[in-house]
């Protein structure tokens, strides 16, 4: 009990200094890159030196760097961002609007992701070599292999005359009851929560053939087999249960990128979460934002990395350190 | 499982084939594309024909002919990024690994760092912030690449250390330099390579996304940026599924042929995945001469069992 | 109930080899065990005792093919597969397997891998299930509380003795012990030899003990059956074949063995066994044999009887009585 309560404590603390360094070099990415930001960033058209200099002084790049770290810090302890150039809004506001739209997208695909790549994984470790274990590597690995935007636009071509092309809600339905927005929002979800799916099923597939393939060839898959269990049970209780270790370790750590990499998707399906606050953070050069988006990013792929470090402990009884 | 291998070369030698065709196309480019590059050569997103088998993208161009030269860049950018994230990561791996303590510790916590940063957005914004040129991506996709070939060059490099004839060079008193180059990277070299092909596919996606999301260098033609295109000069509400789906297959074939490579490589450095103990779905009997029960070891035996195993039967489980 | 529970006759076993050069690891092996029966397979590692055991039991893998005939209770089990060998298992053979940490599953606790196969009527309970295998865990010595501890927890020897336990859960006729006390030291090995010895006694258990160690096997068995290079070179009580060996193997492997307080130099054996994935001419030992002569390297010399209950594998045994 407590030897669970210290390691836990203890892998919080990691993850908590984790973040303090995240946030640390988040300013110092945004302020001392070659030319600072505010002179590539903000290429307002037609700007002058003058303005230039006020928006310098607005985010207090004229003064020193220490004085800029510390000041940074205080407003982040308040929860403060900034405020976006592009709609004049808290970055606050607009990223924990932007995060809650994508968490939701994200996590369906994920899950499906989870349950078809094991099933399909598994399959093919038990069916190794066989024309079965084959067909599901190759096709595991053509997934994996296609890049997600591009999946989309398929996707898109297909079924877009099914599904709605973009966007996470129907503009034109007038005050809809809890339950159609719900239904609205699922609809619309359904192509970008498919394409993360497929883009992360392959992965989860490989990854999952390797883990059994390993696990089976364990001594104590041996016993089992000798004490006469069926090849199910020996599966499911011996060879998986050890293999769900690294399997949902890799799971945990690949979600943090993931909410990363949904850019090109919220991209491609128009979707108003925090890939999409990036991409048009960038192209509008919202600085505040920007930084903001980047922040949360991080925290969020700490936090997973947190969780499976949690898993990791709940799961294996051995760890002692 | 000697199938498991027999099965394993063919995958392995096509994906080299896979990519000795593509490397072809990038060098000989020029000479293969039947139009020019960024001429109109007819109506804006025209059908695939026999004069332009793949159509006509956004601008008229041929589709084809952009494909062949895209090659260039994709594979540019997947060789280069890749080389910049195996000297970083390399570097970084061999000096802590070799070195330990609190170099180790250092090279280690910036290492869990960039594991921790999101590479897509970091990506972007640098990207963003450097303005778009090859060289600019290839370096922004190296940077961020470089954490598994350390961690993985570390770990061997502590378990080559105390290796005796690595602790046996440093008694003789070979120099650090010496000892690295000549001992420690040549045992690397099976695990780099296999994890720098690893790298080239991570680096072509890379790619493939900045271009995506316009932050390609606008100069020169890539996969990535025909779909780009494709998807922002609306190729969808066109029908014309020729603007996309070729550079994307394209895409997924060098990755494939990547992973392929590089999982085929680290199995032969590491061939401990070949055995498991399931049971097998059937029992294979090896039919024998009818002999009494006891052992019947004559004089010509191991002849006559030569004959034997070609006669090997295999049972189905019933 | 006198006829031999199992009858093993002419066993064959090859591993696929890469080429098509496959290793013949176990050639031609023939033995009985009788309920009570107390029988050795002795020889040095490589030399195809553990992977007789496995083809007995079944429990080789696809690279493995067999060829001659297992029976159980006069029933034929190896070409029948896992479907004919799968009533017998753990229920009448058993088998407590070298290196207990690896034998056991380490994120499953002791108790319900031994639960998972005692017999079930259908009514036995979860908690019914553990409280037999917590006696089951008193019998071999180890506390009934040791069910909720995992592998990890448990020393080498507690580990050695909660496969023995599982491989009682079965109520087994034979056991199997493959290299039961390797890897444990020499305390811990007299207690585990007294253990297997004292439940053969209590249970009526038949033994068949798998070892390298003569000194092992003087002590547990009455009847040994010693092994080169995948074939039994000499056969008989253990007691006449430490006195006088028949095989020059035998004699050679005695000298190997350390013995407290015997008043003999040590020997080892120069050279190492054959290839098997060649075919073998004349004698597989006479490349270390001091005795070869030319007939050895002509024909290989079978099975013969040399005294009462005695065999061995030797043109050399019609020269000394």
């Amino acid at each position: 009990m407590n030897r669970g309560l210290d390691l836990v404590l203890r892998r919080t603390a990691v993850a908590l200094i984790t973040i303090f360094c995240a946030i640390s070099l988040n300013f110092l990415l945004f302020r001392v890159v070659p030319g600072d930001a505010v002179s590539n960033l903000a290429r307002v058209p037609n700007s002058t030196v003058a303005q230039q200099q006020a928006l310098r002084h607005e985010f207090g790049l004229d003064r020193s760097i220490g004085v800029q770290y510390v000041a940074y810090l205080r407003e982040l302890v308040h929860g403060n961002l900034g405020r976006s150039f592009a709609n004049g809004q808290p970055v606050s506001k607009n990223l924990g609007e932007a995060l809650g739209n994508t968490l939701p997208m994200v996590l369906l695909g994920t899950v499906v992701a989870i349950l078809a790549g094991i099933a399909t994984g598994v399959l093919g470790a038990v069916r190794r070599g066989t024309r079965t274990d084959r067909a599901l590597t190759v096709s595991s690995l053509t997934v994996y292999a296609l890049p997600a935007q591009w999946v989309g636009l398929l996707l898109l071509f297909l079924l877009g005359g099914v599904f709605p092309s973009g966007g996470r809600v129907d503009e034109f339905l007038i005050e809809p009851s809890p339950w159609q927005h719900t239904v609205d929002v699922l609809w619309h979800m359904t192509l970008p929560s498919l394409v993360v799916g497929l883009t992360l099923f392959g992965q989860y597939a490989l990854l999952t053939r390797t883990a059994m393939l390993e696990t089976l060839a364990e001594d104590y898959v041996l016993t089992a087999r000798a004490k006469g269990l069926s090849t199910l049970r020996i599966v499911r209780h011996h060879a998986l249960r050890n293999a769900m270790l690294p399997i949902s370790t890799l799971i945990a750590l690949s979600l943090g990128s993931v909410v990363g990499g949904v850019v090109l998707i919220e991209t491609v399906f128009s979707w108003p979460g925090i890939g999409r606050a990036i991409y048009s953070a960038v192209t509008s050069r919202d600085y505040p934002m920007l930084q903001g988006a980047f922040l949360v990013l991080t925290v969020v792929v700490v936090v997973c990395n947190y969780v499976s470090d949690l898993i990791y402990l709940r799961l294996d009884p051995r760890i002692t350190v | 499982m000697s199938q498991f291998r027999f099965l394993r070369q063919p995958a392995i030698a096509v994906a080299a084939g896979v990519l000795a065709l593509t490397l072809l196309v990038a060098l000989f480019a020029p000479l293969l594309a039947t139009s020019e590059a960024g001429r109109r050569v007819g109506p804006v997103f025209g059908s695939p024909s026999s004069a332009h088998p793949l159509g006509l993208d956004d601008a008229g161009q041929d589709v084809l002919s952009l494909l062949l030269r895209g090659a260039r860049t994709v594979l540019i950018v997947g060789a280069a990024a890749s080389l910049v994230a195996v000297l970083i990561g390399c570097a970084v791996g061999v000096l802590a690994g070799y070195a330990g303590g609190w170099v180790d510790s250092v090279l280690m916590r910036v290492t869990d760092y960039f594991l921790v940063v999101p590479a897509l957005p970091f990506m972007i914004v640098v990207a963003a912030i450097w303005g778009p040129s090859l060289s600019h991506i290839i370096l922004v996709i190296g940077l961020l690449s470089w954490t598994q070939m350390a961690r993985l060059t570390r770990a061997q490099t502590m378990s080559l250390r105390e290796r005796g004839y690595i602790l046996r060079a440093r008694g003789l008193g070979s120099s650090h330099l010496r000892i690295v180059t000549r001992h420690l990277l040549p045992h690397l070299t099976p695990l780099v390579v296999a994890n720098a092909a690893l790298t080239v596919a991570t680096a072509i996606f890379a790619e493939a996304a900045l271009a995506f999301l316009g932050l390609g260098d606008p100069t020169s033609i890539s996969w990535g940026r025909m779909i780009e295109h494709a998807f922002s000069r609306s190729a969808l509400s066109a029908g014309a599924w020729w603007a996309f789906v070729p550079p994307g297959l394209c895409i997924a074939a060098v990755v494939v042929a990547c992973s392929v490579i590089g999982q085929g490589v680290a199995e032969i450095a590491n061939p401990q995945l070949r055995h498991d103990h399931l049971p097998p779905r059937r029992v294979r009997l090896r039919a024998t001469a009818a002999g009494g029960g006891e052992d019947d070891s004559g004089g010509s035996d191991s002849g006559r069992r030569l004959r034997r195993r070609t006669a090997a039967t295999v049972m189905e489980e019933s | 109930m006198n006829g031999p529970v199992l009858e093993v006759r002419d066993l064959n076993v090859w591993f696929d080899g890469p080429g098509g050069r496959d290793v013949h690891a176990v050639r031609g092996v023939s033995f009985d065990v009788r309920p009570g029966d107390r029988l050795a397979l002795v020889g040095e590692s490589g030399c195809g005792k553990t992977t007789t055991v496995l083809g007995v039991l079944g429990l080789l893998g696809a690279t493995a093919s067999v060829s001659g005939s297992v029976r159980v209770d006069g029933q034929e089990v190896l070409t029948g597969g896992d479907a004919a060998m799968a009533p017998y298992r753990w229920g009448d053979l058993s088998i407590v397997f070298q290196g207990a940490l690896n034998a056991l599953n380490p994120v499953r606790t002791v108790g319900s891998q031994i639960a998972e196969v005692l017999p079930r009527d259908g009514r036995v309970s979860r908690r019914a299930a553990l409280r037999r295998a917590g006696e089951l865990l008193e019998r071999v010595g180890m506390a009934a509380r040791n069910v909720a501890f995992y592998p990890h927890e448990l020393s080498g020897g507690m580990r050695q003795r909660a496969c023995i336990a599982m491989a009682l859960a079965g109520e087994p006729r034979v056991l199997f012990a493959d290299e039961p006390t390797t890897a444990l030291d020499v305390v811990v090995q007299a207690q585990i030899l007294e253990l297997l010895d004292r439940l053969a006694d209590e249970l009526g258990l038949a033994i068949v003990l798998i070892s390298h160690d003569l000194w092992l096997v003087g002590q547990l068995c009455d009847r040994a059956m010693v092994m080169y290079a995948g074939r039994a070179v000499e056969e008989g009580p253990t007691e006449g074949l430490y006195t006088a060996p028949r095989h020059p193997y035998t004699r050679l492997l005695y000298e190997a063995t350390p013995v407290l307080g015997a008043d003999r130099p040590l020997r080892s054996i120069g050279g190492s066994p054959p290839a098997l994935d060649v075919p073998l001419a004349g004698c597989a030992f006479r490349s270390r044999c001091p005795d070869a002569e030319d007939r050895c390297s002509l024909t290989e010399p079978g099975l013969t009887p040399v005294a009462p209950a005695r065999r061995a594998a030797c043109h050399l045994t019609d020269r000394t009585p």
